[in-house]
């Protein structure tokens, strides 16, 4: 038991100081078995400047056991517009520890990854340096640190998501301000230590437990994650919450406060439609057809980051919008028409984003609207110029949504 | 070549309103809704009714860039087209030389056909422009089925090496593509066009500038008012179908009709100035010529010094021949002790990046510094021997009109051998010594040597990347299925095995192996005896199939090799065992892919015939429908794709593979 005090206060106290050893030594049978590369130590430290910005510090060291390991220790990162890169040290030792080469910034390949289609939706930098040596086994090891602008969603900590990759020792710290609060949902073999504060912040520690080799087949492993939210977020100037999905919905009513109203050759078209059918089904048939028929999806994400929708006259104006402008419409369609119906955020299946119920996030990357028709769901999906009102995307389908309404919004599965 | 015509009409010519051109296509009437449809088959999206470029060099304090005048008109005929409506530009940055910003402004409608009558229902405005850090999205208001969009575009451009490339064909089937180039006589511009027969001016004139000031041209600083020729050229292609890349083609870049314009110098006499990060005087050479090229490589200090250490190398470093070895064996004597002594780091080039004898210390480099010392090597050892440098596939073919820098990327050495040459490349030691790495065979080569250049044919028509496949079914008492097969890979598919066997000799290397070529992996697999590279490897794999309790048949999975789909019961007299589901449902592919070059079959004399001085384009599909495997051929008639000389039979190749594949065969559920 002593040990195990002595032990937990070595790590505490390295912590403490941020100074992680990144000395060398022979890798465990167990973790090298199966592994092109291992991951020895892996420190990551989150510092909310407040409730806007933050700042990720991030040291990796990686042995590079075999050529199939090499991406594993070359450097890759892609941040958006609203993140600073800051390189800090990059460098490679051979087995020995004894240092091979040393790069500078001027070594990074830096170029733009545009958006050009649907599947990359930000201006994205990209970041790259291949530090790969001749003779095996090697290591690398970088240190940099990101400034970001935004805490809407903070990327998930993953000390090891790779296949045929062992990890030996990663370590997250968080620091905030005394008056910040987190949310945190641990996945895997993550373990919190301790928490800590002085006068002036608070600190916050999580290490991931050794990581054996995995098969990419495996689909069994859970691969290791940590997911953070920031109670209080702020993105370009609004400020929302994660305290529970009612607050969270209660930001996105906010975000389209004023913006439902239609424009009077609507609202005419409108009142047509309801006097030409006499069933709610046909109504919205027919409005999700005029949709569908003149009006272009197009990707393009303005407004709060990409959250807050174009205005229904500048939609109806120009006939083009997104998913958020074309849900907005046809929302403000349907309640014109007296049909009740929600603005629903909705994520696509292909991002691989599990939405949990008890955790309040924002996981989610479209929009769509729930009609409620004899009771039940119907749910309409305005980018497609295919589907049928109350046929969702297959896309979407058996996900989570958030039903957005005033101090009422819930999660609800897509069907 | 050039008409020369009087200055008067120079004058005439060149001053010519750049924005005169925006009205070459004249106004949209309701004719270009309807009238070219013929010229679309009923699957295409959409229809370009014109695209057109012109281009200027122009100068901005001292700094030469380009001015880029585009005019496009296109006719949406399905939603899937709707996003070409979406026109993107990508920004090319340069405006970090100059005090102001790079200028660019946007023209655009949209109209529909209502009643017979031609509507603009909308017209571009600064809200319908989305300008982020890397790119100018201009998205078309009140875009759908059925309407016209057009988009005039100027752009400023920083002049990069290359100064332009135009697709005349793309996606969508065009109905006129042009490009219309003024260059003064101080550029020197290299054309290279693909897509079949040269691509060929329209229209070629050149001019004396005299009255500089007013010639659009803006180099007055530079000239001093001195007169000057100026040439301008004009492209223009009508009627081009769509383009769609086959999977055979290692560079189907170079099938699509297209013209890339390069600067190959640069010669202002008083030009003093820095021209993206060159500092020159008087004249800037940005291309070689092959000859140049050749010089200079051959006089490079990493050959110059490994052909004076011929002694340093016949006493240190060259393997030991004995009496009996006949030449042949002498090469393959040294290749194997390089690909012995020194690990190819994986990475390409044209240029050692070390010297010889620091490639032998180290042992390791890339593959110019491999095999400038097989080079070195064979010359210690009195063979004749060559550099040859390669455009590897993916980079396109090697560009015999100049040498491209850009484009090149490894060396070979070619040995003469009595009349003939070998090329050999000591880089991949899993590789059968006669085989160069297959990405080195795309095409042309250039073999360097005094004097000049000798281009040679590297095609890979002969190379059949497979692997031999037999295979014995045995049904046990209705119960299981045990199948034996004895795989033996051959040339790259065996250089790819050894790779998986010498990082570690064991069944689940091979199954690694057999994972990658997307075969079923089976149960167990035993590998023959250690092999040389010279000989063929076998693994003999080993599968059983138990029949499920609730099924009185057995499910035999189809094996699937690469995407090639591999029926065990065609070509053999055995019948399908009554017991056996043969279950194409579940590892059906969706598409066959040739990934050889087609063989050359002459066409059919009636067809060539039928269409007489164009080519012909074959398209394969093949799907389930009606509970069963159709493969059905489409043909497309297009004066671009083959040049007539190049045709290669593809409808013999494909109809041979339709009768083997035709047969009908069933799925059971």
């Amino acid at each position: 038991m002593k040990k195990l005090l002595l032990l937990i206060s070595i790590i505490q106290i390295s912590l403490l100081q941020g100074q992680v050893k990144f000395a060398t030594g022979p890798i465990k049978d167990s973790i090298r078995f199966m592994s092109n590369s291992v991951v020895r130590n892996y420190y990551t430290e989150i510092e909310f400047i407040d409730d806007e910005n933050y700042v990720i510090r991030k040291r990796k060291l990686v042995t590079v056991l075999n050529r199939r390991g090499i991406e594993e220790g070359n450097f890759v990162l892609a941040d958006n517009e609203r993140a600073k890169f800051k390189f800090k040290e990059a460098k490679t030792s051979n087995a020995d520890g004894i240092t091979l080469r040393v790069f500078t910034e001027n070594d990074i390949y830096k170029s733009k990854l545009v958006n050009i289609s649907e599947e990359v939706r930000e201006n994205l930098n990209f970041y790259s340096l291949k530090m790969n040596e001749d003779v095996f086994p090697y290591n690398t090891y970088f240190d940099y640190e990101m400034i970001i602008n935004g805490t809407l969603k903070i990327d998930d900590w993953v000390p090891n998501p790779s296949s045929n990759s062992g990890l030996e020792n990663a370590e997250l710290k968080i620091i905030l301000k005394p008056e910040m609060q987190i949310n945190t949902k641990i996945n895997g073999n993550i373990i919190q230590i301790e928490n800590d504060s002085s006068k002036r912040s608070k600190y916050y520690y999580w290490k991931a437990l050794p990581q054996k080799s995995r098969v990419q087949e495996d689909t069994t492993f859970i691969i290791p994650s940590l997911r953070i939210t920031l109670t209080k977020f702020k993105l370009l100037g609004s400020t929302g919450s994660f305290n529970s999905w009612q607050s969270f919905g209660n930001w996105i009513v906010t975000l389209n406060e004023g913006l439902y109203a239609l424009p009077a050759d609507l609202e005419k078209m409108v009142s047509d439609t309801v006097a030409k059918y006499n069933s709610d089904s046909l109504i919205i048939q027919a409005l999700y057809s005029y949709i569908q028929k003149e009006y272009r999806y197009v990707s393009i994400q303005l407004g709060i980051g990409g959250w807050k929708p174009q205005s229904n006259e500048f939609t109806f104006k120009k006939g083009i919008g997104d998913c958020k402008a074309l849900s907005l419409m046809m929302k403000s369609l349907l309640d014109k028409a007296g049909i009740e119906s929600y603005y629903c955020l909705a994520s696509m299946k292909r991002e691989k984003e599990i939405i949990y119920q008890d955790f309040p996030e924002n996981r989610f990357n479209h929009v769509m609207i729930c009609a409620i028709l004899n009771g039940k769901n119907h749910w309409i999906e305005c980018t497609s110029k295919d589907l049928i009102a109350g046929q969702s995307s297959l896309f979407c389908k058996g996900t989570y949504s958030l039903i957005v309404s005033k101090d009422n919004s819930k999660l609800l599965k897509i069907d | 070549m050039f008409i020369k015509i009087y200055p008067v009409l120079f004058c005439i010519l060149f001053s010519l309103n750049l924005k005169t051109q925006n009205f070459e296509f004249g106004k949209i009437t309701a004719n270009d809704f309807t009238n070219h449809l013929n010229l679309a088959d009923s699957t295409v999206g959409a229809l370009v009714l014109f695209d057109s470029i012109s281009l200027r060099i122009i100068t901005i304090e001292d700094y030469f860039f380009l001015k880029l005048i585009r005019h496009k008109r296109v006719l949406i005929l399905k939603d899937e087209a709707i996003d070409e409506a979406t026109v993107v530009f990508q920004k090319k940055g340069g405006d970090n030389l100059i005090k102001r910003d790079l200028k660019s402004s946007f023209e655009g409608y949209t109209y529909h056909l209502k009643d017979g009558k031609v509507i603009v229902v909308a017209t571009i405005d600064n809200t319908d422009i989305y300008n982020d850090k890397f790119t100018t999205k201009v998205v078309f208001p009140k875009v759908k089925k059925g309407c016209i969009f057009e988009l005039k575009s100027e752009i400023e451009e920083p002049i990069f090496i290359n100064l332009l490339s135009w697709d005349f064909q793309n996606q969508y089937p065009v109905v006129k593509s042009s490009i219309d180039l003024l260059i003064s006589e101080h550029f020197d511009i290299a054309t290279t066009s693909f897509g079949g027969e040269p691509i060929k001016p329209l229209s070629s004139l050149e001019a004396e500038i005299r009255n500089i000031k007013n010639s659009n041209y803006h180099l007055d600083q530079f000239l001093e008012n001195k007169p000057f020729l100026a040439q301008r050229v004009y492209y223009s292609l009508t009627n081009l179908p769509a383009f769609s890349g086959e999977r055979y083609l290692h560079n189907p870049i170079e099938h699509k009709k297209s013209i890339h314009f390069t600067v190959n110098q640069l010669n202002l006499p008083s030009y003093k100035e820095e021209i993206m990060g060159y500092r020159f005087l008087n004249v800037k050479k940005f291309k070689q010529s092959w000859e140049e090229f050749s010089k200079e490589y051959l006089k490079k200090d990493y050959l110059l010094n490994s052909l004076k250490r011929i002694e340093r190398l016949q006493t240190f470093y060259l393997p030991k021949f004995n009496s009996t070895m006949d030449d042949k064996s002498k090469i393959d004597s040294i290749i194997f002790y390089l690909k012995n002594k020194v690990q190819w780091n994986g990475k390409e080039d044209y240029e050692p990046q070390q010297s010889i004898f620091e490639t032998l210390e180290k042992g390791s480099g890339n593959s110019a510094d491999i095999n400038i010392l097989l080079y070195s090597l064979l010359n210690a050892a009195s063979f004749e021997v060559y550099p040859v440098v390669i455009s590897s596939r993916g980079l396109g073919s090697l560009k015999t009109q100049f040498a491209d820098k850009n484009q090149l990327n490894k060396i070979i050495v070619a040995i003469k051998f009595g009349e003939n040459l070998i090329f050999r490349d000591a880089t991949n030691k899993y590789l059968n010594n006669a085989l160069l790495p297959l990405s080195a065979y795309n095409g042309k080569a250039a073999l360097l040597k005094e004097g000049g250049v000798e281009f040679i044919d590297l095609s890979s028509d002969y190379l059949k990347m497979n692997e031999k496949f037999q295979h014995k079914f045995i049904v046990n008492n209705n119960k299981t299925c045990f199948i034996s097969a004895i795989i033996t890979p051959t040339l790259f598919r065996s250089a790819e095995l050894r790779k998986y066997l010498d990082e570690e000799k064991s069944m689940e290397s091979v199954k690694k192996w057999l994972l990658s070529r997307s075969f079923v992996v089976p149960d167990s697999v035993v590998i023959d005896n250690e092999t040389s590279v010279s000989e063929a490897l076998k693994i003999r794999v080993f599968y059983t199939l138990t029949m499920k309790e609730d099924s009185s048949k057995l499910s035999l999975p189809p094996f699937i090799w690469g995407k090639t789909l591999i029926n065990p019961f065609i070509n053999k007299n055995d019948e399908l065992p009554a017991e056996l589901d043969y279950c194409l449902n579940q590892y059906i592919v969706s598409e066959i892919s040739f990934e050889n070059k087609l063989p050359e079959l002459k066409l059919p004399e009636k067809l060539t015939s039928n269409f007489n001085g164009q080519s012909i384009i074959y398209q394969l599909e093949a799907g389930i429908f009606d509970n069963s495997l159709n493969i059905m051929s489409r043909l497309k008639t297009n004066k671009t794709f083959f040049s007539s000389t190049e045709s290669i039979g593809l409808g013999e190749y494909f109809r041979d593979i339709i009768k083997k594949q035709n047969e009908k065969i069933i799925i059971i559920n």
